[in-house]
């Protein structure tokens, strides 16, 4: 009789356990991590792209951001989950099976907005450049995976940000990405550039160096060291003596980022904040016209050499929401403040002047793919439906006769994602 | 002969299209609950499958919408494949219910679990517009707490405490995985 009481209480001892053990949310110790259709990329580089460690415990939200990460990597198309028995009870093997993008890639953003000039009666095009900047981009280059945790890249990539006093360009690239630096699911990338567009001539080649540090699995700061030597270019004044200019800029920037989001360049779902203080040096040796009095006049070129020394910060925030398999909506918001010292040395006399400049968008999206659920694990091809209101200060700039826009915009896009890369095409319209 | 022959496959076929189709059946419980129990055949869905012995947790969400009061609800069911235990271990969360765990031995019995009614919705009326929604989401959506706080915060579905039903069911659609398939039915219900 007890031994038959002492058994029902085991096992109801047993049964509470197994049902308590059911209640906590379950835990994986991943023994191994096997990736598999992994053909150019590197399994190492995917495993620590993903922040996961062999040896360790990991819950089942620790592999769902997991995969959310891998999906944001823009040579992987998909990353697919799942768990197989170990070498012994309780331990098991992580297996992610992946869908790679191609070698060469590209991603063309042409997206311009037709605006209405108030002063002039006229439609304008506006190419992003200062309102809602970031519309209009290009990379066209090819990665290759060296060594275990390597990659070198090389290709033509624009520079394009909001902010009033560092420059946007594009250039062509040649560099060197090292993943799990030093063990830590750090990565370093160190890329030599030349500057091609938005250039005043005779570009150098200078050095980039951007390392990125994960502070959490969905958190990294990215250091930011980009020194650009925009050349030195000799040409003709209007009396027609030969002349020389020189610019260049350094900045340096820190950015931390939460990303949640699905994807790197059309996300659906998911958070992404960013904030990105930074600090820039620019030096420009230019000719102004104007005379000693400040007047203006094109007969009287004077050398000038320009200074200035400008910090600020970036922050942005993005939220995305799947409402079906095809359809998606977005609502997001970013702005900037930046301040300068800038100093004017015009034939000896030495002017300075401090400026600020502000930014501010706020955005809503809808988007709605085109393909299928099960055609969009092989790529996308969307209609993407923007409104936006825009506004910026400049802060008194002699190069510009506005010194504030506010502008809202509507524009439509269609992007097309596949193994080669991203292509989104479009137009827009702001009063 | 061609149109003849044309018509003939088409009526061949229209069962099979009809299959694919998988349509859930309803029933109407005391208290006017409306149940809905879900079609097997998304079970053995070659995605769903794959996923389900993937080892990890499949989330199944149902939102169910009262087309004539615009009125909310719905249900989740979770399901996991114990590589080791060789079991499945299940979550069953319902209108106005605890949420309710079994381990179940077999797919046989999974599937049998699976065909228990779920309750969707409480209404008083005689006639139902109903569309119901399924979602299937890689990974479990119970650890989303931070989801369910934002969502909580943001007024946008319910509350974190009382009535956090809808929200414990509807969150996962906006910041899980990738759904791996959905699935929408509309029906009008006689209720009495």
């Amino acid at each position: 009789m007890i031994r038959t009481i002492l058994t029902a209480l085991i096992a109801l001892a047993l049964a509470a356990s197994a049902a308590a053990q059911d209640a906590v949310p379950p835990r994986f110790f991943i023994e191994r991590i096997d990736v598999r259709d992994a053909d150019r990329v590197s399994p190492e580089v995917i495993i620590a792209e993903s922040r996961l460690r062999q040896g360790e415990e990991y819950s089942e939200a620790d592999l769902r951001d997991a995969a959310a990460r891998l999906g944001r990597l823009p040579f992987l198309l998909s990353a697919d989950f799942s768990l197989e028995k170990g070498s012994d009870r309780g331990l098991y093997v992580l297996v992610i099976t992946v869908v790679e993008t191609k070698p060469f890639f590209y991603l063309l953003d042409l997206r311009p907005v037709f605006s209405e000039d108030d002063d002039n009666g006229f439609i304008d095009i506006d190419y992003g450049d200062r309102l809602g900047a970031g519309d209009n981009q290009g990379v066209l280059g090819a990665r290759w995976f060296v060594g275990r945790r390597g990659a070198v890249h090389f290709g033509m990539f624009a520079r394009d940000d909001n902010q009033e006093f560092t420059e946007d360009y594009t250039s062509a690239v040649v560099g060197y990405t090292q993943y799990d630096l030093f063990g830590t699911r750090a990565f370093a990338t160190l890329n030599l550039k030349r500057p091609l567009l938005n250039v005043t001539g005779g570009a150098e080649v200078s050095p980039q160096l951007v390392v990125g540090v994960p502070v959490s699995p969905n958190q990294t700061v990215t250091f930011t060291f980009d020194d650009s030597d925009f050349g030195v270019d000799e040409f003709l004044d209007v009396d027609g003596v030969e002349k020389e200019l020189r610019n260049t800029e350094r900045l340096v920037s820190a950015r931390w980022s939460y990303n949640t989001t699905n994807h790197p360049f059309l996300p659906t779902r998911g958070t992404l904040l960013s904030a990105t203080p930074f600090v820039a040096w620019r030096d420009l040796s230019r000719y102004v016209y104007e005379d000693e009095d400040g007047v203006f006049d094109l007969t009287v070129p004077r050398r000038a050499a320009y200074h200035a020394r400008s910090y600020g910060f970036d922050v942005k925030a993005d939220r995305y929401f799947d409402l079906s398999d095809r359809n998606s909506v977005s609502i997001g918001a970013e702005g900037g403040w930046a301040r300068a010292d800038e100093r004017n040395r015009i034939e000896g006399k030495l002017s300075e002047v401090q400026r600020n400049a502000t930014y501010a968008i706020a955005r809503a999206g809808f988007s709605h793919s085109l393909w299928t659920r099960e055609d969009q694990k092989r790529g996308d091809s969307r209609f993407e439906y923007v409104a936006r209101w825009v506004t910026r200060d400049r802060g008194t700039d002699p190069f510009f006769f506005r010194d504030e826009d506010d502008e809202f915009q509507l524009a439509w896009a269609w992007v097309r994602r596949s193994s080669f890369g991203t292509l989104r095409l479009g137009v827009g319209y702001g009063w | 002969m061609v149109a003849r022959t044309f018509v003939l496959l088409s009526l061949f076929a229209l069962p099979l299209l009809m299959q694919a189709q998988p349509k859930p059946t309803y029933s109407v419980q005391p208290d006017g609950v409306v149940a809905a129990t879900l079609p097997a055949a998304i079970l053995t869905d070659s995605d769903v499958q794959k996923r389900l012995t993937s080892g990890l947790t499949t989330t199944f969400l149902i939102a169910a919408r009262d087309r004539t009061t615009n009125a909310v609800s719905g249900a989740r069911l979770e399901v996991r494949y114990d590589l080791w235990d060789e079991v499945w271990l299940v979550r069953r969360l319902e209108l106005d219910r605890k949420p309710e765990r079994q381990r179940i031995a077999s797919m046989a019995d999974l599937e049998k679990w699976w065909r228990t009614p779920l309750r969707l919705l409480s209404t008083d009326a005689s006639r139902i517009s109903l569309q119901l929604d399924l979602t299937v989401l890689p990974f479990s959506a119970a650890e989303s707490e931070d989801a369910r706080q934002w969502i909580s915060k943001s007024g946008g579905v319910g509350t974190a405490g009382g009535g956090g039903g809808v929200v414990d069911a509807l969150i996962g659609t906006t910041i899980n995985a990738k759904p791996i398939t959905s699935y929408r039915w509309n029906v009008e219900l006689a209720l009495k």
